[in-house]
């Protein structure tokens, strides 16, 4: 049952593999003719560069959210004229959906993963910056962290359009601006109720949960751009995940053809 | 052992309903193995519902449905291949990636048999599905569903939209594969073929059940006295009222009668009115179809047959 899927996902992670060794050409242009132009000011030793792996991750997690979004719809891709096909296999519907679901959470590893190498990496070392590069005490951990939030994304597009025979792109697409004006909500200084509610939403919504990072004038650095006052509950954003998961499949299930 | 015993697709009181609409009306019937069964109906009759309920892919309000001696579960579809009306094929996907779909998902799956049909049907497995004609597209379909060879088969409108020759290979497969065992349900608007290639057959008819049985044995079970007058049909008093005669249709200068029994008596009765010409004829499954589902559906009928 996974293959379709895997073809579905290899086919965008090939387009957004392209995508990035396109930027990193582009980029690479750029710094040559920087440099001709005596433009180019690549950071000495002396100017105490720290960057942090965590950020890195948070920004491969904010790339991911796209692959996210768009496999967030797949549960209703197969709603829209065919689940004549997916449903008269031999495996139940729990299976079918867990195993599509399966491969698009690879799928967003993936996205992670490509972004880390194939655009962060060459993109810092043509800048010469990789060697300022500095690991917390757990690099697998960290990643984790950050890869939950793209795939509790995921999980909530899939709740939201398992259901849904057409327009489930747009409806996840258009999610996304409420999500990430909630997720500012939840830790903007808003008098007492209504910091609550957006407070208590925020635990709710997978984007809350992305951690940012910000360069500051001295060099990069990272600090959290987006805290929102919650702790980043990792137990929480797995709960997210199979809740939402669950959810999706609950109302998949239940769809005629 | 009755017909339930032996059946391999068992089908009882199945119903369902949209909203008001009767979809499905208490329908019943049993294929034993080995049999092609053709469901006929007039667009709209609850062929398709009837399919969707069988296997699950819409949820019957009552009956029960029995596939290969049990109940509908994942596993049936190991040996239970379907054949939806419109195309379920993934646009972006070519036949070849389609196969390999099915050859992943299925253990009984025969790469020889799937060149064979793709060569029969003339496809060409590197074409996106999306790229395909509506005939190619269920060409592919069919091509997936008898590549795993399967013990049952759920067919609805198989040759919606393949030429005349592909049509006939569509029969050609069915007969074929009814004669190595396995059991064919398949609905088709084009009485020609369901006369051809299926043994059983039942005609639905707004979600009801009209007419069933074995295809001799209901062609066998009337006459039809057929007579010409000019410059009209004549009163030809009675012959309505005969419990031999079924119906009577008046149409212009000629009318049939179909008969139950002896149908020279009523020849006889008719040929006292001097007509310019009588014949006494086998009905055939189009008669059958129209005498079921009334003069209504018979327009319609003539339409599509």
């Amino acid at each position: 049952m996974y293959y379709k899927e895997l073809l579905r996902v290899l086919r965008a992670l090939k387009n957004m593999a392209i995508v990035y060794v396109v930027i990193d050409l582009v980029y690479a242009a750029f710094l040559i003719f920087a440099n001709a132009q005596g433009h180019l000011q690549l950071p000495k030793p002396s100017d105490h560069v720290s960057l942090s792996l965590g950020a890195l991750f948070a920004i491969c997690a904010f790339a991911a959210l796209f692959p996210a979004t768009a496999y967030g719809c797949s549960l209703a891709a197969e709603n829209d004229g065919h689940l004549a096909l997916a449903w008269t296999k031999p495996a139940s519907r729990v299976r079918y959906a867990l195993t599509v679901m399966s491969v698009d959470a690879a799928g967003i590893v993936a996205a992670f993963a490509l972004t880390f190498v194939l655009l962060l990496l060459p993109e810092l070392g043509m800048v010469g910056v990789l060697r300022y590069l500095s690991a917390g005490p757990s690099v697998v951990l960290e990643a984790i962290r950050h890869l939950a939030v793209p795939l509790a994304w995921f999980a909530l597009c899939q709740a939201l359009t398992a259901s849904l025979r057409c327009n489930a792109r747009m409806v996840a697409g258009v999610s996304v601006l409420p999500a990430i004006v909630l997720a500012m909500l939840a830790g903007a200084p808003l008098p007492g109720a209504w910091h609550q509610a957006f407070h208590a939403l925020g635990y709710i919504n997978p984007l809350a949960y992305w951690a940012g990072f910000e360069v500051n004038g001295s060099g990069a650095s990272a600090n959290d751009l987006m805290t929102f006052a919650l702790p980043v509950g990792d137990a929480t954003l797995v709960a997210l995940v199979l809740i939402y998961a669950a959810l999706a499949i609950v109302q998949w299930r239940r769809l005629e053809a | 052992m009755n017909a339930t015993d032996m059946a391999v697709i068992s089908v009882k009181n199945l119903s369902k309903r949209y909203g008001r609409i009767i979809a499905a009306s208490d329908v019943t019937f049993d294929i034993p193995k080995g049999s092609i069964f053709g469901l006929l109906g007039t667009n709209g009759a609850g062929k398709t519902t009837t399919f969707k309920c069988m296997l699950g892919l819409a949820r019957a309000d009552s009956g029960m449905v029995l596939l290969g001696g049990a109940p509908l579960r994942p596993k049936t579809f190991e040996e239970l291949s379907y054949v939806p009306e419109t195309s379920a094929l993934y646009d972006w996907m070519t036949g070849r990636d389609h196969l390999e779909f099915t050859r992943r998902a299925f253990r009984r799956y025969a790469a020889g048999r799937a060149r064979e049909l793709l060569e029969l049907f003339g496809l060409d497995p590197m074409r996106k599905a999306g790229k395909l004609s509506k005939g190619q597209q269920s060409a592919l379909a069919l091509t997936m569903a008898f590549s795993i060879r399967p013990r049952m088969l759920v067919l609805d409108e198989p040759s919606s939209g393949l030429d005349p020759l592909h049509q006939r290979h569509v029969l050609d497969l069915m007969i074929d594969a009814a004669a190595g065992g396995a059991t064919v349900l398949f609905s088709s608007h084009q009485i020609g073929q369901v006369e051809r290639a299926a043994d059983h057959v039942a005609i639905l008819h707004q979600g009801k059940i009209v007419v069933q049985g074995e295809v001799d044995q209901l062609k066998a079970s009337e006459k039809i006295v057929e007579a010409t007058f000019d410059p009209h049909v004549p009163a030809l008093d009675g012959l309505d009222a005969d419990p031999n005669v079924r119906r009577v249709m008046r149409n212009g200068r000629m009318i049939r009668a179909f008969v139950r029994g002896n149908a020279d008596e009523v020849a006889r009765r008719i040929n006292v009115a001097s007509p310019t010409s009588i014949r006494v004829l086998d009905q055939n499954l189009e008669d059958i179809f129209v005498a079921a589902v009334g003069a209504q559906a018979s327009s319609a009928a003539g339409r599509e047959v």
